[in-house]
């Protein structure tokens, strides 16, 4: 408001008339609007009274009249900076989504100026803006609704971005230069077929883009507390459920950006549409590569494109088709798969432990190891006979208790044939390493572990075991551990260092929950040639494969050697109690040659075996019909006790005595949980049952 | 002709309206290019009109047309008026509208046949007919908005719209965006209609109902002038013309200024503070003419035209002046200060023009005040630009004019 003048201090005759205006505006704004346009008219080149009339007619709240004033100062005060901050307010509210009135007003005025003063006011301001951000957000604008400007200032802008990124050192390639190039200014200017840039700077903006996007997928959310309560805009009972995979809703915090601005829905299909649009540019023949739902058609397709590379005289070019597109197929089978194997993967390190996680997420961490034949305990022989066949590639089995069982295993072998493809030449391999040297992927752990399920899914074992070996202490949580160990015991298992493996086997025991029921479901696979599996993480089921793997390893002791290993054979009788009778068959072989040997000594005996079935045998044994089998099973040996009594027909006598009252006794622990039993045993006796197989 | 006789009243009106058509389509390729030239093209068109649209016997005399003319019952006429209404809704040659107009309603027209026009019109306006009001509209120029027919014409568009059927609802509210020209024409019609104590006769109604059309449309007062382009009015081109020694008739504009200014110091209804009752209607009026007289420049050959005349400003401030010292503040400052307004306005853009010596005149007329020490300072001191070079003005006869 005016100053009311005094008469001692005279005021201009621009100051009076602005004053009279004021005067009348809270009785009668008509009059005051009447000494506003005498004023301007007396005045015409003082902006005060250009001002004054302006924010009057914005009382009004008449758009087209406001923006006739707007329009009007803007010829007569170019350079005014009142006028600059106004029209600044109004760009601003262009780029807010509040729906308040005032900004829906000032959205109107804008939208009401001349088409070319809207874009000279958008430039203008976009070219005085210093902060990289603010102008990006301004000339966004320019290029959304003048894609006559692409050409030129979307290659500038791109360019001011990637600079800005340079000098900011950002530790991290998802951050808000980044964000703003590759969800923003990319699509317009690769969009724009007037764009005339050099191939390898297209090679350049598509290398930056999918660093950014596959890193915005794999980032880990910034903390745990967003998955559980998330904003309430994000809450939106119309939106659909945040999912894994094309459509995955991703919460990640970028530096210097809002929430809702770090939220890039439909990461995948944004690279999708950035490799067409480079594709169009350099006429590959991309076509329908990422709308096929086909992981079969997609990898025939890249097949095809890598297979056409040698009818072109120049293959360069092609092979860089051959490179982004198989690339970019590679990250979305790989992704996928991680996200469905290693769900932990991506999720803060503060979640809580494997139970805990298993509620929280639903999804269990999924490990490729080698899988056991039905009605076969080795793994090894068939996998050495065909270890030679390296065209023919394993058969991959998956777990029943693995959602999305046929997904995990096509995303995977089409991510390996991919991977193996980008290896196939040396030019493809080198153009590969550089990528992924710019993009710093030797920090990627699911990357790491990616190639690790390659070397157990080759077969090569004792260069999976010095990779599991160097990337030990990485691992983030313990389903990370769990998954890393059971992949080294499997390999140790592969490569006959038995002691090892169990070793392995004997840890992971040590750390697995404990109640959980277990898994009544045959570990054995079906099929010819090797056998992987894809197993979850859970003790239901990594419990029966630890003990399947350890009654092999004594297996192996107990009836490849000839001279008799009782130590061996006991141990695996009491593990065969495990999910009675899967195993009795083999129990039935350890009868024999308990038979056969005529003696058997083995004093844990009635510490660990309650198997009513066992039990009874081995009473069966000592009996004449039984072969009189010389049996050393009670907690203390018959020769201790020989030492200590009177050696006459009752010492004996007794001894026949305590057998038979100890296996009484045990009778009465038939039903005490045998997977308790089986878990102390492995728990307890660690150090001898190493001891055994060293 | 014989033929149309026997033949039903609205199949007969609409045969001759095509015998019409034909007969403006001929013309318009030959010799009525030039205005007067019509021969006997127009004279066969005014027969035509006589005889078969308003069944006026050929040759007849006053006397005998007038006596035969009352034997039109009140359907009979209905049925013409409807079937003249149904060829203006259908009809998109807007030259052949007006030449069918123009030939209808001549000058020299018997009275029968003005209540003819008073009923047509009204009709247009009750059944929304845009293409006759525009029609209606040049005629209404052709005549001069301030000959009797028109100004009687509007009066009873008055008296059909706001005493019959009043209020907000009445069509009337809509005339401007059913023709901007015949509502340009209705108000200076309208405003230079005579009333009581120097006020013309408006109600304050019609005054806001006015005031609402010109605050949403600036231009809607101007566009009488705009029409100067129209074939019809080329002969009557000079009247678009504007001198400075004649009142400007062709717009509202000089007759509203005066109207505002003169009503919110005759309304005699004051409140407690002085101020009369209806004084936003006033401060609301003289912005949206503030407004008109602005978007003046920007009408084609504004540079040609005066949208005030000397001799409109000169009586407006007679009139004002007069007034004002009979009249208590703070209404007479008020009025002062929205006299000085208007003038300085007009004089930016050009709405008005005078010499150095006339506008010295002027001023000197007004009571003094800041506002006008500021006009003063900024006009005497330098000569305006495109200021008319007329030295002397003859003193006014304000009784004639």
């Amino acid at each position: 408001m005016a100053a009311v003048p005094k008469e001692a201090d005279p005021i201009s005759d621009e100051e009076w008339l602005v004053f009279k205006a004021h005067e009348c505006l809270k009785s009668d704004s008509h009059a005051a609007k009447a000494w506003l346009m005498t004023a301007k008219s007396l005045f015409p080149r003082n902006f005060d009274i250009q001002l004054e009339a302006y924010n009057l007619e914005k009382e009004s709240r008449k758009p087209t009249e406001v923006a006739k004033h707007l329009e009007e100062m803007f010829v007569t005060f170019p350079q005014e900076p009142r006028l600059w901050s106004e029209m600044t307010e109004l760009v601003e509210t262009l780029q807010s989504e509040s729906v308040d009135e005032q900004t829906v007003f000032l959205r109107a005025v804008f939208a009401a100026l001349p088409a070319n003063l809207q874009c000279h006011l958008l430039v203008h301001i976009a070219d005085t803006t210093t902060d990289i951000l603010r102008q990006c957000r301004v000339m966004l604008l320019v290029l959304r609704r003048y894609p006559e400007h692409i050409p030129k200032r979307g290659v500038k802008l791109a360019e001011s971005l990637l600079s800005a990124e340079k000098h900011s050192s950002l530790p991290s390639p998802v951050n808000r230069y980044r964000k703003y190039l590759v969800c923003d200014v990319l699509p317009l200017l690769l969009g724009c077929p007037q764009l005339q840039v050099s191939a390898k700077y297209l090679y350049r903006l598509l290398a930056k883009s999918i660093e950014f996007l596959v890193c915005y997928v794999t980032q880990p959310t910034s903390s745990p507390d967003q998955l559980t309560s998330p904003s309430p805009e994000l809450k939106s009972p119309i939106k659909p459920v945040p999912s894994y995979g094309s459509s995955m809703f991703r919460r990640v915090s970028i530096s210097g950006l809002s929430e809702k601005e770090s939220c890039i829905t439909q990461p995948w299909q944004r690279l999708f549409d950035l490799v067409k649009s480079v594709g169009r540019h350099l006429h590959w023949k991309v076509a329908d590569l990422f709308e096929t739902t086909s992981r079969q058609s997609q990898w025939q397709h890249v097949c095809a494109l890598y297979e056409a590379v040698g009818s072109h005289i120049d293959p360069g070019p092609h092979l860089k088709q051959v490179l982004y597109c198989a690339t970019v197929v590679f990250f979305h089978c790989l992704l996928h798969y991680v996200a469905a194997v290693d769900p932990d993967q991506f999720i803060a390190v503060t979640s809580g432990g494997l139970s805990g996680q298993s509620q929280e997420h639903q999804l269990q961490t999924v490990v490729l190891i080698e899988a056991f034949k039905s009605g076969s305990l080795d793994v090894r022989t068939e996998h050495r006979s065909k270890k030679q066949k390296t065209d023919s590639a394993p058969q991959i089995h998956v777990s029943s208790s693995v959602v999305a069982a046929s997904e995990i295993r096509q995303n995977f072998t089409t991510a390996v044939k991919c991977w193996e493809l980008l290896h196939a030449s040396e030019s493809l391999e080198k153009d590969l390493n550089r990528l992924f040297q710019h993009w710093k992927a030797e920090n990627w752990t699911w990357l790491k572990n990616f190639e690790m399920d390659v070397l157990i899914y080759k077969g090569y074992f004792k260069e999976a075991v010095s990779v599991l070996h160097s990337s030990q202490g990485s691992n983030r949580n313990v389903s990370s551990v769990l998954r890393a160990d059971l992949q080294l015991a499997c390999c140790y298992y592969c490569l006959a260092n038995f002691s090892k493996a169990c070793e392995m086997i004997l840890h992971i025991v040590s750390v697995l929950p404990s109640g959980a029921e277990p898994s009544t479901r045959d570990i054995g696979v079906s099929g010819s040639g090797r056998q992987l599996q894809f197993l979850e993480c859970s003790a239901a089921e990594v419990l029966p494969y630890c003990i399947h793997l350890m009654i092999t390893c004594f297996r192996e002791k107990a009836f490849k050697t000839y001279a008799a290993d009782d130590m061996s054979l006991g141990h695996m009788i009491v593990l065969l109690q495990y999910d009675w009778p899967r195993y009795e068959d083999l129990f039935g072989d350890c009868l024999n040659k308990i038979r056969k040997q005529g003696s058997f000594t083995y004093n844990i005996f009635f510490n660990y075996v309650i198997n009513i079935d066992i039990l009874e045998e081995f009473a069966y044994l000592k009996t004449p019909d039984g072969g009189k089998v010389n049996l050393d099973i009670l907690p203390i040996s018959t020769k201790t006790l020989a030492q200590s009594r009177t050696v006459t027909r009752g010492v004996i006598k007794g001894v026949k005595e305590d057998f038979k009252v100890t296996l009484e006794k045990q009778v009465a622990r038939c039903n005490d949980s045998i997977e308790r039993v089986i878990r102390q045993f492995l728990v307890d006796e660690r150090v001898i049952l190493q001891q055994n197989l060293l | 002709m014989q033929s149309f006789h026997g033949q039903d009243l609205s199949e007969r009106t609409r045969s001759a309206l095509r015998r019409l058509e034909m007969c403006f389509s001929d013309s318009s390729s030959a010799t009525a290019s030039i205005p007067g030239l019509g021969g006997a093209s127009e004279e066969q068109a005014a027969q035509i009109v006589d005889e078969h649209i308003f069944c006026q016997p050929p040759n007849a005399d006053a006397v005998y047309y007038k006596l035969w003319f009352q034997k039109l019952s009140a359907i009979q006429e209905l049925v013409i008026l409807e079937t003249l209404v149904d060829f203006y809704k259908n009809q998109t040659n807007e030259s052949l509208c007006n030449s069918v107009f123009k030939t209808m309603f001549h000058a020299g027209m018997y009275d029968g046949r003005k209540e003819l026009l008073y009923r047509l019109v009204s009709m247009a306006v009750g059944v929304e007919c845009s293409h006759l009001l525009n029609s209606a509209a040049v005629w209404m120029q052709m005549q001069s908005c301030s000959s009797d027919v028109v100004v009687q014409l509007m009066k009873t568009l008055v008296h059909d719209y706001c005493h019959l059927l009043g209020g907000v609802e009445s069509p009337l509210r809509r005339l401007p965006a059913l023709s901007a020209h015949f509502t340009c024409n209705f108000i200076t019609a309208l405003c230079r209609s005579p009333g009581v104590a120097n006020k013309p006769g408006i109600t304050n109604d019609l005054l806001e109902l006015f005031t609402e059309w010109i605050l949403a449309d600036p231009k809607l007062c101007l566009v009488s002038l705009s029409h100067s382009q129209n074939a019809l009015l080329q002969p009557q081109r000079t009247t678009l013309w504007t001198s400075p020694t004649k009142p400007n008739t062709q717009t509202p504009v000089p007759g509203l200024v005066r109207c505002c200014l003169l009503g919110s110091l005759t309304d005699h209804r004051s409140g407690a503070d002085g101020r009369c009752h209806s004084a936003p209607l006033w401060s609301k009026l003289h912005v949206a003419l503030l407004q008109t007289i602005c978007a003046f420049p920007s009408l084609p050959g504004a540079a040609q035209l005066e949208l005030i005349t000397l001799v409109d400003m000169q009586r407006i401030v007679m009139e004002v002046t007069e007034h004002i010292q009979k009249v208590a503040a703070p209404v007479n400052q008020d009025v002062t200060y929205r006299l000085l307004q208007v003038l300085q306005v007009a004089l930016a853009t050009g709405a008005f023009r005078c010499s150095l010596v006339d506008l010295r005149g002027i001023f000197k007329q007004i009571p003094p005040n800041r506002l006008l020490k500021i006009l003063e300072c900024q006009h005497l001191s330098s000569v305006p630009p495109q200021m008319h070079n007329v030295s002397v003005c003859r003193p006014l006869d304000l009784a004639t004019s």
